[in-house]
C-alpha cells in the first residue's frame, strides 16, 4: 500500500462525500502513527512525535464540518438510477472478461473496470445511484413502485442472468422505466451454461441481435441513435 | 448503441463499453428523459453534485470540486447555505452544502 500526503481540503471533501451518500458516521484510522511494530509509516492524525501539524488541522476542519452537517439529521441519498451488478458475472469475467491486458491475457478486473465506465453514466450527470446485486431485485414485487423509485435502471453485463432477472428487466421497461443493458447481458444461465437462444437473450425482438463479438485493440467510434459519432472505450485499460 | 421504445418505457442496448465522453452523453439523454435537472451546476467538468432528501422533505445538495482549479457555480433557484466558504464558486478541492 502506498501512503500519499493528503492535499488541502481532501479529508473534508472525502468525509462529506460519504455523508452525502448516506454515511451516518465517518471514522479516521488512526489517532497517531505508531513508533513501533507495523503500520509505522505516515498515516496518523498525529505523527510519532504527537506534535499537531497539517494533518491535525485538516482533521479539525473536517470534524467541524461534520458537526455542522449533523444538524441536517438523517439523509436519504438520491437514487434515480438502479445499477444492477452480478457477483457470478464478475467471477466469470475474471476468467473470460472483455478487456485484455497488453500481453493478450484477460484483465481479471474487467468487471470492475467496465462497471466503472457504466457508473459514469449516472455520476457525470449528478444522478444518484443505488447499487443492487441481481439477487436483491424485488422480482415479485410491484414493478410500478420500482420504476417510481428508480426511473433509470442500468443492468451491467449480467453475463450470467436468470430468466427471472431478464423478465424483470423487461417488465421494468414495459412499465415505463428507462432500461440500459450493457454488453453480454443474458449470455449464460445461472449455472454458467451458455444459452442457445439468439443474443441478447430476452430482448432480441426489442433491440435486434448479434452473434459475433470481440474486444478492441484501439478505440473506435460508435453511432448513436441520432446519427452522431462518439468515441469509446479508449480509457478502459 | 440501440435505443427503442418498449411499452411505456425505453430500452438501450450498448454493444460496447462507453468511455467517459460517451457515458456522459448517454447520461445527459437519460436525465432529460426523466426530467432530472440539477439545482446546482457548473461549467467546470470537475464539479459533481450529490443530492439527498432530509427528513422534512427538503433536499440537501452537496457540491464538490475535484480539481486544483476553482470553479464557478450556478443556481437554478435560491438555496440556503449550510457550508459555503466561497459564495458563488468553489475553491480547489472545495466543497459546499446547501438545502432547499
Amino acid at each position: 500500500m502506498a501512503a500519499f500526503p493528503h492535499y488541502p481540503g481532501q479529508f473534508k471533501q472525502a468525509a462529506i462525500n460519504m455523508v452525502s451518500r448516506g454515511a451516518e458516521m465517518v471514522e479516521y484510522w488512526h489517532w497517531h502513527t505508531l513508533p513501533y511494530g507495523i503500520e509505522n509509516h505516515w498515516g496518523g492524525v498525529l505523527p510519532q512525535s504527537l506534535v499537531p501539524g497539517r494533518t491535525y488541522e485538516s482533521f479539525v476542519e473536517t470534524a467541524k464540518a461534520m458537526d455542522v452537517l449533523s444538524g441536517l439529521g438523517k439523509l436519504k441519498p438520491a437514487q434515480e438510477v438502479a445499477l444492477v451488478l452480478s457477483t457470478a458475472s464478475r467471477w466469470a469475467f475474471e476468467f473470460q472478461g472483455p478487456i485484455r491486458q497488453p500481453n493478450g491475457w484477460v484483465d481479471p478486473a474487467s468487471y470492475e473496470k467496465t462497471a466503472q465506465s457504466t457508473y459514469e453514466i449516472a455520476y457525470s450527470n449528478g444522478l444518484g445511484v443505488q447499487i443492487y446485486g441481481d439477487n436483491q431485485l424485488p422480482l415479485n414485487g410491484p414493478i410500478s413502485e420500482f420504476v417510481a423509485k428508480h426511473p433509470i435502471m442500468i443492468v451491467h453485463s449480467l453475463y450470467i442472468a436468470s430468466d427471472e432477472v431478464l423478465a424483470f428487466a423487461r417488465r421494468y421497461a414495459e412499465a415505463g422505466g428507462h432500461l440500459v443493458l450493457t454488453p453480454r447481458t443474458g449470455f449464460a444461465k445461472p449455472n454458467n451454461v451458455i444459452r442457445t437462444e439468439t443474443q441478447p437473450a430476452g430482448f432480441v425482438d426489442v433491440v435486434g441481435n448479434y452473434n459475433e463479438f470481440s474486444n478492441l485493440t484501439k478505440p473506435c467510434s460508435v453511432v448513436t441513435p441520432n446519427g452522431k459519432h462518439r468515441s469509446l472505450v479508449n480509457t478502459l485499460h | 448503441m440501440t435505443k427503442v421504445s418498449l411499452g411505456k418505457g425505453t430500452v438501450r442496448y450498448l454493444a460496447v463499453y462507453p468511455d467517459a465522453e460517451l457515458s456522459k452523453f448517454i447520461g445527459t439523454e437519460l436525465a432529460a428523459e426523466i426530467g432530472f435537472k440539477s439545482v446546482v451546476t457548473s461549467s467546470s467538468e470537475s464539479v459533481v453534485v450529490n443530492s439527498a432528501a432530509l427528513a422534512d422533505g427538503r433536499n440537501a445538495h452537496f457540491v464538490f470540486n475535484w480539481s486544483w482549479q476553482p470553479a464557478e457555480l450556478k443556481f437554478a433557484k435560491p438555496l440556503r447555505s449550510v457550508i459555503d466558504e466561497t459564495p458563488g464558486e468553489l475553491s480547489a478541492w472545495g466543497v459546499a452544502v446547501f438545502t432547499d
